[in-house]
This record gives C-alpha cells, sequence and structure tokens, in this order.
C-alpha cells in the first residue's frame, strides 16, 4: 500500500477532525432533542 | 518601583492604535469592490471616502507617534483597548453615509455590536441597505469575533515583544502555539477552512430553499460570517425567520456551535486529538449548562401551552436557547413574542444561559465555560477540604488539554472576571429600569449586552436614551475585551492625566 | 416527520374555508405580532410592500411584506402570486400589495413560525425605481481622502525605513 506523504496525512487528519467535529454538534442538538423530548411529556 | 506614563508611551500605543486602524482601513476595499461590482457606485465612493479617512488617521499616528521603544505589556493591553474604541468610532463613517441611521451613535452602536459580535442593531430599513453595507456588517463581525488584533498580528509581523499583552488584551490568553504571531495565523487559517466549507454548505442550503444562486451565494456568504464569528447579525430585518427553513436552522446550529468552542480544541481535534472534545472541562460545562437551562425553557413552554407540538418546542425553544448560550443572538421569533409568550421561568434561564456564554479563545461572549468549570471545582475543592483533617492537602484537577491541578491564582482570576460581568450587568439593568423598562426586560437585554448575545426583548430600538447606548456600548467592549484591556486603558489614561505615579 | 420537513417541502393540504375575519381594514403588521395570540387562526389584510426574495419551494411559495418597519413572510401557492412582481431592493422599492390571509402565531405546517397563508393578493401601487446618483461633493471627497492617506502612509514607511 503506498504510504502517504506528510502533507496527505495533515489533509486528512484535518478532514476528519473537521467531520468529527460537525458530528459532535449534531449530537449535541440530539441529546437537546432528547431533552426537550423528555422534559415536554413530564411537564404535561 | 512607581510607575508613570508620559509622552512616550502615549506614543507607543497611539503608534500600534494607528497600525491597527491602517490595517483596518484595507477591509473597506471588499465592500467598496462588492458594490462595483453589484453596480452601487455611490455606495462604492461612501466606502473610498471611508477608506481614505481610516487610512489617513491610522497611518497618521504611526507616522508621527515614534516607534523607538519596544512596547510593553501595558502598552499591549491599552493599545487592545483604545483601538477598540478608535475602529468603532471610524468603522461608523460608511454607516453614516448611507443614510440608514438617526445619528452617528446609531452608527457607532453598530459598529461595536457588530466587532464584539453582539448583534444588536440600531439601522433603520435593513430590508433596503446596499450590498456593501451589508458586506461590511458581516465582516465586521467575521473580523471582530477572531479580533482586530489577531488580524493584525498575523497580517503585520513586526515581531514587537509585547505582542503578547497585544493579544491578552483583546480577551484571549490560549496560546496554539508559543509564538503569539503563529497562534494569531492558526486561529486565522482555522477560520478561513471552516468559511470555505460553511459558505458552501450554506449556499447549496439557499439555492434548496429558493433563493437565486447569487443570492443563495451572498446570503450564505453573510450567514456564514455570522454563525460562525456568534455574531447574529442577518441581511434581512427578520433575521433567521426569514428563511423559514429546517435546513437553515440546523447550519446554523452546526456553525454557531462550533463558533463557540475554544480555538485551541479546534487546533487540538484538526489535529488528531478528539478525545479532548469530550474530555475538555468547556465542552462538559457547556453541555451541563445548557441542558439545565434547556430543561427550564422546554418546562416553562410547555406548561404555558406556547406552541403546538414537540417539533415546534425543539425549533424555537432549543434553538433560542443554543442561540442564547453561544452568544450568537439568532432568532425565529420576533422580540415581542419573546416578551408576551415566553414567560419568566424560560427567560430567566435564557438570561442564565446569556451570562454563562461560549468557551474562552473563541468568538463567544459571556464569563465563559472555563470560568464557570473552575468555579465549580472551587467549590467542589473547598467542600472536600472540610470534610478532610485540616492538616490533609486536597488537590483539585481538571481536565483542560490534558489534566492540570487548581490553584489559587487560577480560581481569583475566574472569580474576578465573573465578579466584573456582574457587576456591569447590574449597571446595565438599573440602567434599563431608569429609561422606563421593566425589570426582566431590562435584565434580559443587560444580560444579551454585557454576554454580546444580541437577543432582543424590544428594549434596544434608536428611541431609547443616548446615555443608555453608550452604556449598552461600554459593555459590549468592556464584556468582549474581558476587562483586562478595559481596565489596563483606564488606568493609562488616568495615570497620563493626572501624571501621577503608581 | 412532516413537520419537521416543512422547512424544504411545499406544505400540503389547504387552508380550512372557515376562519373568523377579524377585520376587513388592513391591520399593521406590527399590531399582529404584538397581539399574534389574538389573531391566531384567523383571516386578516395587511398592506405593505414586497422586499427580499420570492422563495419557490416546489408549487407554492414565501415572499416577504414590509409594513412600516416590520416584516411578515407569507405562504402562497405560486398560481395566486401576480407575475411581474417587482421586489424592493436597495436599487428599487418593491409592490405595494394588499394581502388577505390566515394569520399564524406559530403555524404548525411551517415549524411554529409566525405567518400568513395566502388567500388574495392585490398590487395597490406598482415598485419604482431607487437611483442612488454619486454625489460629486463625495466623489471628491473620496479622492482627497484616498490622496491624503496615500501621503501619510508613504510618509510613514519612509520614516520607518529611515529610522
Amino acid at each position: 500500500m503506498k504510504k502517504m506523504s506528510s502533507s496527505e496525512t495533515k489533509a486528512a487528519r484535518i478532514v476528519h477532525g473537521v467531520v468529527v467535529e460537525i458530528l459532535y454538534t449534531v449530537a449535541l442538538g440530539l441529546l437537546g432533542t432528547c431533552i426537550c423530548m423528555i422534559v415536554a411529556v413530564l411537564a404535561k | 518601583m512607581k510607575t508613570r506614563f508620559g509622552w512616550h508611551d502615549l506614543s507607543i500605543v497611539l503608534h500600534y492604535t494607528g497600525r491597527i486602524l491602517a490595517g483596518l482601513s484595507l477591509l473597506c476595499l471588499i465592500p467598496a469592490f462588492s458594490s462595483l461590482v453589484a453596480g452601487e457606485f455611490a455606495v462604492a465612493v461612501d466606502f473610498m471616502i471611508s477608506f481614505g479617512a481610516m487610512l489617513t488617521l491610522g497611518s497618521g499616528f504611526a507616522a508621527f507617534a515614534p516607534n523607538g521603544k519596544r512596547p510593553g505589556w501595558v502598552h499591549g493591553m491599552t493599545t487592545a483597548g483604545l483601538s477598540w474604541l478608535f475602529a468603532m468610532v471610524v468603522a461608523a463613517l460608511p454607516y453614516w453615509l448611507s443614510s440608514h441611521y438617526n445619528s452617528y451613535l446609531d452608527a457607532m452602536f453598530d459598529v461595536m455590536s457588530g466587532l464584539t459580535t453582539t448583534g444588536l442593531v440600531l439601522l433603520q430599513d435593513l430590508d433596503h441597505v446596499s450590498i456593501g453595507i451589508n458586506m461590511w456588517r458581516h465582516i465586521l463581525t467575521f473580523v471582530g469575533g477572531q479580533g482586530i488584533i489577531v488580524l493584525a498580528l498575523a497580517l503585520f509581523t513586526d515581531s514587537s515583544g509585547g505582542g503578547y499583552g497585544f493579544y491578552v488584551g483583546e480577551g484571549k490568553d490560549e496560546r496554539l502555539f508559543p509564538s503569539v504571531m503563529h497562534t494569531a495565523k492558526s486561529i486565522w487559517r482555522i477560520s478561513i477552512l471552516y468559511l470555505v466549507i460553511g459558505t458552501m454548505m450554506f449556499w447549496f442550503a439557499g439555492i434548496q430553499i429558493g433563493l437565486t444562486p447569487i443570492r443563495a451565494f451572498l446570503h450564505g456568504f453573510w450567514m456564514y460570517m455570522a454563525t460562525w464569528s456568534t455574531g447574529g447579525f442577518a441581511p434581512m430585518s427578520q433575521n433567521v425567520l426569514y428563511y423559514h427553513s429546517t435546513l437553515y436552522q440546523i447550519l446554523t446550529f452546526i456553525f454557531f456551535t462550533l463558533g463557540s468552542f475554544n480555538f485551541a480544541l479546534h487546533a487540538a481535534v484538526l489535529r488528531g486529538n478528539r478525545r479532548e472534545l469530550l474530555k475538555n472541562t468547556e465542552t462538559v460545562s457547556f453541555t451541563i449548562t445548557m441542558s439545565l437551562t434547556l430543561m427550564v425553557v422546554i418546562w416553562s413552554l410547555t406548561k404555558l401551552h406556547v406552541y403546538p407540538d414537540l417539533v415546534a418546542q425543539i425549533r424555537k425553544g432549543f434553538y433560542h436557547l443554543a442561540s442564547a448560550h453561544t452568544t450568537t443572538g439568532f432568532m425565529t421569533i420576533y422580540p415581542q413574542q419573546l416578551a408576551n409568550e415566553w414567560g419568566d421561568s424560560a427567560i430567566a434561564a435564557v438570561i442564565i444561559a446569556m451570562m454563562i456564554g461560549g468557551s474562552a479563545c473563541s468568538t463567544a461572549g459571556g464569563f465563559k465555560g472555563l470560568r464557570i468549570g473552575i468555579l465549580v471545582k472551587a467549590v467542589l475543592q473547598e467542600t472536600k477540604r472540610l470534610m478532610r483533617p485540616s492538616s490533609s492537602i486536597v488537590v483539585q484537577k481538571y481536565s483542560y488539554h490534558g489534566v492540570r491541578a487548581l490553584s489559587e491564582q487560577q480560581v481569583r482570576n475566574a472569580a474576578l472576571v465573573v465578579l466584573l460581568y456582574i457587576a456591569i450587568f447590574a449597571v446595565a439593568v438599573v440602567g434599563g429600569c431608569l429609561a422606563g423598562f421593566p425589570l426582566l426586560e431590562s435584565a434580559f437585554e443587560a444580560a444579551s449586552v454585557t454576554g454580546n448575545v444580541g437577543l432582543s426583548i424590544g428594549v434596544t430600538s434608536t428611541t431609547i436614551p443616548a446615555g443608555l447606548k453608550i452604556l449598552y456600548i461600554f459593555n459590549m467592549w468592556a464584556g468582549r475585551l474581558e476587562f483586562m484591556a478595559v481596565l489596563a486603558s483606564m488606568g493609562f489614561i488616568g495615570i497620563f492625566f493626572t501624571r501621577r505615579k503608581i | 416527520m412532516a413537520l419537521w420537513l416543512a422547512g424544504f417541502l411545499p406544505s400540503f393540504g389547504g387552508e380550512p374555508i372557515t376562519g373568523e375575519i377579524k377585520s376587513a381594514a388592513a391591520i399593521p403588521v406590527s399590531r399582529l405580532v404584538e397581539k399574534a395570540a389574538s389573531f391566531d387562526g384567523s383571516v386578516v389584510t395587511i398592506e405593505g410592500e414586497i422586499v427580499g426574495d420570492v422563495m419557490k419551494r416546489g408549487l407554492y411559495e414565501w415572499i416577504c411584506v414590509l409594513d412600516n418597519g416590520t416584516a411578515i413572510g407569507v405562504w402562497s401557492d405560486s398560481a395566486s402570486i401576480y407575475h411581474g412582481m417587482i421586489i424592493g431592493s436597495y436599487s428599487s422599492s418593491g409592490d405595494t400589495v394588499r394581502v388577505t390571509g390566515v394569520f399564524h402565531r406559530a403555524c404548525n405546517d411551517h415549524g411554529a413560525d409566525l405567518d400568513i397563508h395566502l388567500r388574495t393578493i392585490e398590487r395597490l401601487a406598482p415598485g419604482t425605481e431607487t437611483v442612488h446618483p454619486v454625489q460629486k461633493g463625495r466623489a471628491i471627497a473620496a479622492i482627497m481622502f484616498c490622496v491624503s492617506g496615500g501621503l501619510f502612509t508613504f510618509f510613514w514607511k519612509r520614516k520607518e525605513t529611515g529610522s
């Protein structure tokens, strides 16, 4: 398998990092959605 | 050793302030160019007037103030503080020339609101504003989010020794790299990376929701800049409500949450340290405080039957709470609806979220999650100390790019800044009440201004007294710079004019 | 799920035929917003200028009506909107229209947005082009400031290289 150059490794790390960060915020959004669901049910 | 500041110190401060203003003048060329392309020739002329005036003032200061002495810590901090005030005065010129403002004070208010990424607006008739002015508004908020000093450090590589003082004076003390110049460049690289990604995503979303490709690009570019900088400006008067789009709301949620994260956290994750997202004191404290305040908001909205169903509660309740906590200030409801429909407990929770704010060394405002985390850890440490024998030593740890031991100095610094935030918040609440607004509404607007949020409950308008506008400008400025540069500037001017030694 | 998709799918289903008609006279949009609860679900009439964009979403579209500083979104099927609409912006003032429709404080179809679902639209006055001529005085000021900025910068850089 062809070894990645350092710039390719760096680019891959940056892309991976961006994707991870976006997924983290999506996860925060889902957490907030779950909290909304639970609290709305309890408050009724 | 007693300190006194003389003309030589003032000339150092003015010299560097001049360099920053000269650099800021170059930003005028962006809206000037976009106005030319759009055929708005009168607007392009206004921006060339502003460019020339800012360049004249900036280079005048830089030329006539000698640069023989290396700037010290105080020079850096004072320059950071004063350059923001000078920037507010000169950057208001394009606004004033546009005839969309009732007074020059209103124009300065909007500049400070943009630079501090607050997002409150006194501009009249936003829906008829030129492309050039909209470009200027959003560029100011994008540059202000990163910091005008950070921009200057990134671009003007004069390796002066006082660089760290300038950097810290702008409310950042996180060094991504040993060199502060390198740190500033890294902050901009991260921001530009996300600018490209975010603009593309917003552009695509804009076309999906029915905007023409050119309008979708412009709106995407502007909305991305306002979102990442947690500024909260929007090109239309209805703010995010204008788009009537779940997709736009999701994208703004993603990018304003990311914008509220510490740049050091971004750097760590982009270097491959993904675990930091989960372990970091700031992200943990943000998740906890947002969850707690969200529970109060949703409970209140459900009890009052404000929204018809769960989806509506999420799109309104959760979205506005997140917008408040990240100190962005985007709204999909009218300020009057917030005042009339949300109820006191939901509004109180939003006030608390606004005051807590986002992460340190980010584009967000408020106390910052790190300080909340430090103070909570300090309370735990004290509790442990009480429970254990008096001779025992209690070491409290917290996770922040590695495990660190909590020190008395850190607790003291965190408590002092939080106390100062609360003090200027209280003054703004009293100011609002004196201007005739009810207590809760005054508190809401005061929190919005002090935390650089930009959500409005209807207090901020062009008709409020000039004194309240000036008070709000001060709070935006002090809150954004986190007091050090403000105290340094006030101390420097006081010592200079009274010729005292301290 | 259907409600969640409301942001980027057109709204299906029509409005109920019956709806209390609050007033045949135009109501200021600011008053609608202020007293949203009392107007919720009613047929209302507003007058204002079309601004912003016509956002087409399938067979439907959003228009934005600005009335004395307060704007409101109006949702309509494309067939109901007349052709040749002039939209207000920097370079034009938009058509002045009279819109009648059902007002929603928190629209079920549109993620609880405050909006009006259009029934009828009538153009009261056509939009006009707004001219912003370049003022001679400002053009001269621009040249003078740019020249002075250039001179001061030259003087500053020369002083710096000299020292």
